[in-house]
């Protein structure tokens, strides 16, 4: 039996060619993709940068089916061509007018934002009233939006970003951009750094990998590639520069493997799994296989994450609903240890696939990019101790959630009655995890508070909706014990207590938008939420209203 | 009675009140979180958080959880999680009643290279001083939460000589200038500059100081009444002039010719006279001399000595680098003047891009436009754009006013606004018998007033209080990310100095790294770079003694709450109710 799961373990990881076509032969992205470039505060690989750019240019993570690394030196290539196609996107309704007539597919060429000198004032207006700390408009806000993905645009196709040789004195000053070896000055300056033999065959490897690209010769593009990547080690080996090259592979692996991607697909395979008819004991094995290498994969993802970033990565909210959703997970398997039964493993996987895939599908407001810390943040320490305490309390309440909504449905549809029970006891196990971790996050919070600013308490937006949230299901905890709630009312109490917990890790930030939290903000997704919140509602309320004319226990 | 009693007694110990309290609290919490969105922190805690009604919930909660411990009286082995999980919650709410009496939050602002003993609070602080008397009377009075206009008399604790009524508090607000038409006063026009680079729009008093002219970018806008005179071709000989700009204001122009070369020419209505010691049509510095290259027109340059008046300077002058210092060693003039050697076919490089607006005894004035195109000039109609051949501007003027009135005024700003120029302002008024006189005041400003016959100062400020021992700034260090602007930590470079305890240290202060001393922790929470000035460094001072009570309240309620959920002899939880379960 052991011997099977083991087997699926293994298939589930083979199901992803992508992580291991790279190894057998060499293309021109996996080239390109593995030479490190300096870009937003530290060094990383240009798969990495490359990917960034592509999301915050096109909205994309790639375009027209080319990877993101191969499509940004087409550019460099030849960027009168490129600046000229139609790749920014133009979503805001208001400002397609503006624009009406240049748009193809609601997408605009970079250089006809650039060269309009109307817009160009338009933005400039909106700049002066930012920096007066003036509240921007939507309109301003995207034309202003529009303005820097054309400027990024250019800049890589010009090659003025990113930052590809380091000073061989100063590793923290800015590295030198590829645009450097366009002009005779900047040869100039690189050859006082470098010995000039070592800056020529860049020169040369580079001239020749751009043409390459330009006429289009992929085949021999690899090549040039690897001529330049070489002529670039190099020349930063010729000043005894040495970049750790483990870090880049292991980001390069992390990009490969896209670790939370392969997760939630092992997570649904298991879920699918476990709901489909034939009731086989073997196949209940099967499903907790994928479930238990979804979650290793995903505790894998996280710890390549943390060993990238040189940080628990909890700090935005991309990290925060990965990890969150791997609480869950966790703490369906802990629960699993007392209740063996494929119930809960099925309802936390199908909470960390559902989070899991809000993570990856809006890469525009939930930047997966790894960045360096804010300054109030950068005490690993009580970061790791405050933040992680707290989001696993997020985590066990999302199980809660999804274990909640379950038992309304079983009791609206009067399924077993012994399924019912068995659902209230997680669910009670749930709320009890939930309460714990969230309230000594918030306390261990004080304490951080207290040691570095003076305070325990201060009514700061998110601790105060941390501490709302305990209330609330306190007040469901409480109103259990008195016997004023059955069954149905804890679950239907718990479901709605779930806002309170959104609110306290979404809405502080994204809606209030206040407060000493302020490191995570920024926009975007409030359309979603919304409407993730009243169809949630919803549903809860058609169950309420079945339970309460149709169903009660079977 | 006793059943009476007992009956209070248990409703305070109900579970029916717990959860009313719960739920009341987490909604006032809640609207809490919304007013802080929307009109700052100040007006959530002056609203919900410090509140009396928010303290009376907190003093029935804390009744709450202990009548309920105490009607489980006799206390079994079964109440030990439930017993301890209450305690927990009662020590923090002490804790947090402590911190409500004795704890102290301000703020230390410190330039490099001073020092600071004293910490500013939130409270305003007003001080009226008596510039006859010298007496010294302060007036403390509670900000409002909103901008507020009214009217009310500020008590000093003591007996004052006049009456201080405070008539407008704003606690963010921006000054405002307007200009409206007067019945005396000088002409005023509304002008419009729009190009793709930058825009402005300004109005431009004839004849005020700092209103009749602005600079945008390399042009400038001004409202005189004196035209920009057509560059005249100075003499035919094509060797130029020299201007002489005085700061007393006299001009004087020399245009010299091929035998100026040795002459000496006075400078009328001054006491110099100007001798020309070398023409150049092509200098170049040749070992630290000045020499002709060629015979072409390329880099004209005089060497000159201005005499008189006990002075003898000797200038060199260059026709294209007419901001070079013309004396060497960048020594400034002792006769006060500005030489200029203005060359006909160079004049380009010495011209400034500028609109200027020519009054006129009666109605709409003049406007002419000098850019590198030449001298354009027109009347003014008012909404009409003009090209001003610099890249793409225009100008516009759309309003005239032939008596312009200055009107200053404070206009409220949003709390959560986050204006620059926004600061907190105040109106005050003092009066004594038969006289009064109000002003506005912004916070950190001293206003002079006088009414009856006698002078005051009267100042707002911050109240302030000792903090028991002095910090010295001595470096404030800001690092980024590699290759960045982006700050990634704050650094200050202290110096502690306690006399009372023979202290004197010097302290890293930095982000999660505070300063503690006497309970006090100073921790880094804000900075003001400007260049060309000395750094600022703003320190939090805080000092929170229900912290222990908390910090032991904190470690009994989880462990209560641990042996609630898990530890069954301590609990009295039943986990599988039987009044839960589906029959």
């Amino acid at each position: 039996m052991k011997k099977m799961t083991f087997t699926f373990l293994l298939a589930g990881l083979f199901l992803f060619p992508s992580a291991l076509q790279a190894a057998r032969n060499e293309t021109l992205e996996a080239v390109l993709s593995r030479i490190p470039v300096q870009d937003a505060g530290r060094a990383k690989p240009f798969a990495a940068f490359a990917r960034e750019a592509m999301i915050f240019i096109t909205g994309r993570g790639q375009f027209e089916n080319r990877s993101a690394a191969v499509s940004l030196w087409e550019w460099m290539a030849d960027p009168q061509v490129w600046s000229g196609e139609p790749i920014l996107p133009v979503k805001h309704l208001e400002l397609r007018k503006e624009f009406s007539s240049d748009l193809v597919r609601n997408r605009i060429a970079p250089n006809l934002v650039l060269n309009d000198l109307a817009f160009a004032g338009k933005v400039n207006a909106a700049r002066q009233k930012d920096q007066a700390k003036q509240r921007l408009t939507a309109l301003e806000r995207k034309e202003i939006e529009l303005y820097q993905r054309a400027q990024l645009f250019s800049a890589i196709a010009s090659a003025r970003a990113p930052g590809f040789i380091p000073h061989p004195q100063e590793p923290k000053i800015a590295w030198v951009p590829l645009e450097a070896f366009t002009s005779q000055e900047g040869i100039h300056i690189l050859e006082n750094l470098f010995p000039a033999a070592a800056v020529r065959d860049v020169q040369d490897s580079l001239g020749h990998l751009l043409d390459r690209l330009k006429g289009g010769q992929a085949e021999e593009a690899v090549l040039a590639a690897e001529g330049f990547s070489g002529t670039l080690k190099n020349l930063l080996l010729s000043r005894d520069i040495a970049l750790d090259e483990t870090a880049i592979a292991r980001e390069l692996l992390y990009l490969k493997l896209k670790p939370f991607h392969l997760a939630w697909i092992l997570y649904l395979i298991s879920i699918f799994i476990w709901l489909a008819p034939q009731k086989k004991k073997v196949m209940s094995r099967v499903g907790l296989g994928f479930f238990i290498s979804g979650f290793l994969i995903h505790s894998f993802g996280f710890v390549l994450r943390m060993l990238i970033a040189g940080r628990p990565p909890v700090t935005n909210m991309y990290e925060s609903i990965i990890w969150v959703s791997w609480a869950a997970v966790l703490f369906s398997l802990i629960l699993l240890f007392f209740y063996p039964s494929a119930h809960l493993p099925v309802i936390a996987a199908s909470v960390a696939t559902f989070a899991l895939l809000i993570g990856e599908s809006f890469p525009t407001f939930l930047d997966a990019s790894i960045s360096p810390l804010v300054p109030v943040l950068r005490s690993n320490y009580w970061l790791t101790i405050h933040v992680l305490t707290i989001t696993l309390g997020y985590g066990a309440f999302a199980l809660n959630w999804g274990i909640a909504h379950v038992l309304l449905y079983s009791l609206a549809f009067r399924k077993k009655k012994e399924l019912q029970n068995s659902l209230g006891e997680y669910l009670y196990r749930s709320l009890q995890i939930g309460v714990i971790f969230l309230t000594a996050g918030t306390i261990l919070g004080g304490v951080w508070a207290a040691d570095s600013w003076g305070r325990f308490w201060g009514w700061d937006p998110k601790e105060t909706w941390a501490l709302i949230a305990i209330l609330a299901y306190l007040a469901v905890l409480h109103s259990r014990t008195a016997g004023w709630l059955d069954m149905f009312g804890v679950a239907f109490w718990s479901a709605l207590c779930f806002l309170t917990v959104l609110m306290a890790w979404y809405g502080v930030n994204f809606v209030l938008g206040a407060g000493l939290h302020s490191y995570g903000f920024g926009g975007g997704g409030l359309p979603y939420v919304a409407a993730f919140i009243v169809s949630d509602l919803l549903l809860i309320l058609y169950f309420a209203r079945r339970f309460k004319t149709k169903g009660r226990h079977g | 009675m006793m059943k009476w009693m007992n009956q209070v007694f248990k409703f305070f110990g109900s579970l029916k009140l717990a959860v009313t309290l719960i739920v009341i609290l987490g909604i006032a919490f809640g609207v809490g979180t919304f007013i802080e969105a929307d009109h700052g922190t100040h007006a959530a805690q002056v609203l919900v958080y410090r509140t009396t009604w928010m303290s009376v919930l907190m003093a029935l909660l804390a009744l709450n959880l202990l009548a309920s411990a105490l009607d489980r009286i006799p206390w079994k082995k079964k109440h030990v999680g439930f017993l301890t999980t209450h305690l927990g919650i009662i020590l923090m709410l002490l804790g947090a009643l402590v911190t409500q009496g004795f704890g102290i939050e301000g703020q230390l602002q410190i330039r490099e290279g001073e020092q600071e003993g004293r910490m500013s609070l939130a409270g305003p602080l007003i001080q009226v001083v008596s510039i006859d008397s010298g007496g010294r009377w302060t007036f403390l009075p509670e900000q409002h939460v909103f901008p507020w206009t009214g009217r009310k008399l500020l008590d000093a604790g003591d007996r004052t000589p006049f009456r201080l009524s405070m008539l407008a508090d704003y606690p963010k607000a921006k000054f405002q200038e307007e200009i409206v038409e007067g019945e005396s006063g000088s002409p005023a026009l509304h002008v419009t500059l729009k190009g793709s680079m930058a825009s402005s729009d300004q109005w431009l008093v004839l004849d005020d100081a700092s209103r009749s002219s602005y600079n945008l970018g390399p042009a400038a806008i001004r409202f005189t009444a004196e035209r920009i005179l057509p560059e005249t071709k100075k003499t035919g000989s094509g060797f130029g002039t020299l201007r002489f700009d005085f700061e007393s204001g006299t001009h004087i122009e020399i245009p010299l010719e091929s035998n100026s070369q040795g002459r000496t020419y006075p400078l009328e209505g001054t006491p110099f006279q100007v001798e020309v010691k070398q023409i150049f049509k092509d200098a170049v510095v040749n070992q630290n001399q000045l020499m002709e290259r060629s015979e072409e027109w390329q880099n004209p340059a005089v060497q000159l000595i201005l005499k008189g008046a006990e002075i003898s300077e000797q200038h060199t002058v260059f026709a294209q680098f007419p901001d070079f210092p013309t004396i060497h060693g960048l020594k400034p003039s002792e006769a006060h003047v500005r030489i200029a050697y203005e060359v006909p076919q160079f004049a380009e490089q010495t011209s400034q891009n500028e609109i200027r607006f020519i009054a006129k005894p009666k109605g709409l004035p003049d406007f002419q436009v000098k850019s590198k195109q030449g001298l354009m000039e027109g009347a003014v109609r008012l909404g009409e754009d003009v090209s001003t051949g610099w890249m793409d501007f225009k100008f516009s003027v759309d309003r005239y006013l032939e008596r312009a009135k200055i009107k200053t005024e404070y206009m409220p700003l949003p709390n959560v606004s986050k204006d620059e120029e926004a600061r907190s302002v105040m109106q005050l008024e003092l009066e004594t018998a038969g006289s009064k006189q109000a002003v506005w005041l912004s916070q950190g400003e001293v206003a002079h007033v006088s009414v009856g016959g006698s002078d005051y100062h009267v100042i707002y400020g911050l109240r302030t209080v000792p903090i028991g021992f002095q910090v010295a700034l001595r470096d404030f260090m800001m690092d980024t990310d590699p290759g960045t602007n982006r700050p990634a930590s704050f650094k200050s470079e202290v110096t502690l100095q306690d006399p009372s305890r023979g202290i004197e240290q010097d302290v890293l202060i930095q982000m999660n790294e505070p300063l503690k001393h006497k309970g006090f922790k100073v921790y880094q929470s804000a900075y003001h770079l400007e260049p060309g000035k000395p750094d600022i460094s703003i320190f939090t001072v805080a000092k929170d003694p229900g912290n222990p009570l908390k910090y032991a309240g904190a470690i009994i309620l989880v462990s209560g709450i641990l042996m609630l959920f898990y530890v069954k002899p301590f609990s009295t939880l039943k986990t599988s109710d039987p009044k839960l379960r589906s029959r």
